[in-house]
């Protein structure tokens, strides 16, 4: 109970609250805007958090992460163009009902499904987190071993064209993460001697780089394109009768896109298509979903917004992020000099109810954000794509520099984009690599951990139980398609 | 007949995408045998090039399966040509290189110049004419930037150009 106080008293300091406020706001203008993600929106943010203390700096970020996965349903219901991926399922009844001339009732029900998603998985994570963090005290280097190639394997059934590609992409990220001097040996390893590689490539500039730069380069393609608006003037809050009526849509949901956050690599965009399938599978009114149903907004919304804290329990329990966002509020907290893990949650567990109480204030602060500013978010996504992506490529070089004062990084981060762009075009996603970045460290150190405790028997990983279970999900998570086509076919 | 069942097999561009990183894997391969050896003592038993081998194969087998990947996409309906079909434009490559220029000059004019001229060559190569809104955003929005970036969150802006004229 001490540490509960202690956390939400941190977080409770008027300055830290303004942070949040200001992560939200940036976060749903970044949701709202057509291009722009969370992600992007965290990578740029790091390097001027550096400076803040860190529970202000993550819990800005996570309060960012939450509200930007719900500014992406205000174009999705406005425009239909969804300003985040987890907000595709909203489109499919958010702008139907829009286009009846309920828009504000559409983005009240998307607010209102959201706050109630985001907090059921704020009291599972709460919960599910320390319990969690306790099993894995048990782990040695062989189960983190195990969990991290899990974690890696979960790439597969991460979105994205491929499942192929999205593993490729995991080991590419893990392979860069090699880049510099070994710890263990002191050897320099794919430096081709240039001074700047030998301490690594740094998280921020590939992070800016395949987020933010990239994106930039794709957006070149449509300068010109032209998008039907509806005008919201006010979001109009559900009545109780009418969330009486979705109690079950959302409570189904938000449990199922909690239960899709903990998994390490699914993120909200996987949630909320299925919220939104299981939503009409149990609809009484199958036929109004595509025309305007509240249930079809009400499922995506709550599950997405529910896979946002659902994916930081993994992400803070375990140093697994559950999705690309998390992917990045990791990398935060190792810059901010913490391990995150079981130690991170049992020696400082007023740091996990600090962010629980930033990622409260977060769900109530984007309803009542949505509540006075539908107007001008409806206005924000037509901000000229001409003027908008030019000020991103100087957030963008701006960031990347002041982290480390580098000109390199720089160029590191113009090189990430080429390649972002690219990856991007031929189906190879920017999550995956980002994931296999960061777990990078974690899989080189538990490997050759466990071939030093086994004395390089690879087999005698096997010895160890929770070792096979983390492999038997492996084979499981990378066959998972033959499976699934398997049953279709039965 | 045979001949053309046999290239069916085979995506064009997956084909050159593949050769392509299994070139890169075989100079990174290479690079891997430049890396020092240290006594296995000191290594124990892991050498630094260890762990790096593993991914670089890992990454060929599945590179491997690339240009063959199309027809298990089609069988679950994906296209993997769909977001490839048109052409990379003019104007993205353009960017790229305009990008690459400024930041290529940024050392020699600063901050303060740099974040002007994108903001003044951007959106002109892109087509934006509108004067009403292009100088309040040329003017403001660099201003905005340096109060908030320099000023405020003290963040170190290189001169260049401007210290010469500042002397």
């Amino acid at each position: 109970m001490e540490d509960v106080i202690t956390g939400l008293s941190l977080i409770l300091q008027i300055e830290n609250i303004l942070l949040i406020l200001g992560g939200v706001l940036i976060g749903v203008l970044v949701g709202a805007l057509p291009g722009l993600s969370s992600p992007m929106a965290i990578a740029l943010l790091i390097p001027f958090t550096i400076t803040l203390n860190p529970v202000a700096a993550i819990a800005m970020m996570a309060a960012l992460y939450c509200a930007g996965t719900f500014g992406g349903s205000i174009t999705a219901i406005l425009i239909n163009a969804p300003g985040a991926p987890p907000a595709v399922a909203t489109a499919l009844d958010g702008y139907p009902m829009a286009k009846n001339g309920e828009p504000g009732r559409a983005l009240g029900l998307a607010a209102v499904s959201s706050v109630l998603g985001g907090i059921f998985s704020l009291i599972v994570f709460i919960f599910a987190a320390p319990m969690l963090a306790k099993v894995a005290l048990e782990f040695g280097p062989q189960e983190y071993f195990g969990l991290a190639i899990f974690a890696l394997s979960m790439l597969a059934t991460m979105s994205g064209k491929s499942s192929l590609r999205n593993l490729i992409s995991g080991c590419v990220g893990v392979l860069i993460g090699t880049i510099g001097i070994h710890l263990t040996t002191g050897v320099e390893r794919f430096t081709f001697d240039i001074p700047d590689l030998e301490e690594g490539i740094s998280f921020v500039p590939v992070l800016i780089g395949l987020f933010a730069v990239s994106e930039l380069f794709k957006q070149s393609e449509t300068l010109n394109a032209a998008v039907d608006r509806i005008h919201a003037k006010a979001l109009r809050l559900p009545t109780i009768f009418e969330l009486k009526k979705l109690k079950y849509t959302i409570l189904r949901s938000s449990g199922l896109g909690t239960f899709i956050g903990i998994l390490p690599a699914e993120g909200s965009t996987v949630a909320a298509i299925m919220g939104y399938n299981e939503a009409r599978r149990w609809s009484k009114n199958k036929e109004q979903f595509g025309k305007g149903s509240p249930e079809g907004i009400a499922g995506p919304e709550a599950a997405n917004n529910a896979a946002a804290g659902g994916a930081m329990v993994p992400t803070l329990a375990l140093g697994i992020p559950g999705s690309g966002s998390t992917a990045l509020i990791l990398a935060a907290l190792i810059m901010h000099g913490f391990r995150p893990g079981p130690y991170l949650i049992n020696e400082t567990p007023e740091f996990v109810y600090a962010i629980f109480g930033a990622m409260l204030i977060a769900n109530f602060g984007f309803l009542f954000i949505g509540l006075v500013g539908a107007k001008f978010f409806s206005l924000v996504a037509f901000i000229p794509k001409k003027l908008l992506w030019p000020a991103v490529f100087i957030f963008a070089m701006i960031g990347s520099y002041s982290f480390s004062s580098s000109m390199f990084d720089v160029w590191i981060m113009l090189g990430f984009g080429v390649v972002g762009y690219f990856m991007n075009r031929h189906g190879f996603s920017a999550a995956p690599l980002v994931m296999g970045l960061i777990l990078g460290k974690l899989v080189e150190e538990s490997f050759s951990q466990s071939m030093i405790i086994h004395d390089n028997n690879f087999f005698a990983l096997l010895e160890k139980p929770i070792v096979v279970v983390f492999f038997i999900l492996t084979f499981l998570s990378l066959s998972t398609p033959f499976w699934s086509k398997i049953f279709k076919k039965n | 007949m045979k001949v053309s069942k046999f290239k069916s097999l085979f995506n064009k561009t997956d084909t050159i995408i593949a050769i392509f990183i299994f070139a890169i894997i075989v100079l990174l391969w290479n690079e891997t045998d430049n890396f020092e050896e240290v006594s296995d003592l000191f290594a124990q038993n892991i050498q630094a090039e260890t762990f790096p081998k593993i991914l670089l194969i890992t990454i060929g087998l599945m590179t491997l399966m690339i240009p063959f990947e199309h027809l298990f996409l089609k069988n679950s309906g994906k296209d993997i040509d769909s977001g490839r079909k048109k052409k990379v434009s003019f104007v993205t490559y353009a960017t790229m290189i305009i990008l690459l220029i400024v930041i290529a000059s940024s050392e020699f004019l600063g901050a303060y110049i740099t974040i002007a001229v994108t903001c003044i060559i951007i959106p002109f190569f892109w087509g934006e004419r509108n004067l009403k809104i292009l100088l309040p955003y040329i003017i403001l929005f660099p201003m905005a930037i340096i109060f908030i970036f320099n000023f405020i969150l003290g963040v170190y802006f290189e001169p260049g150009l401007l210290e010469y004229f500042y002397k």
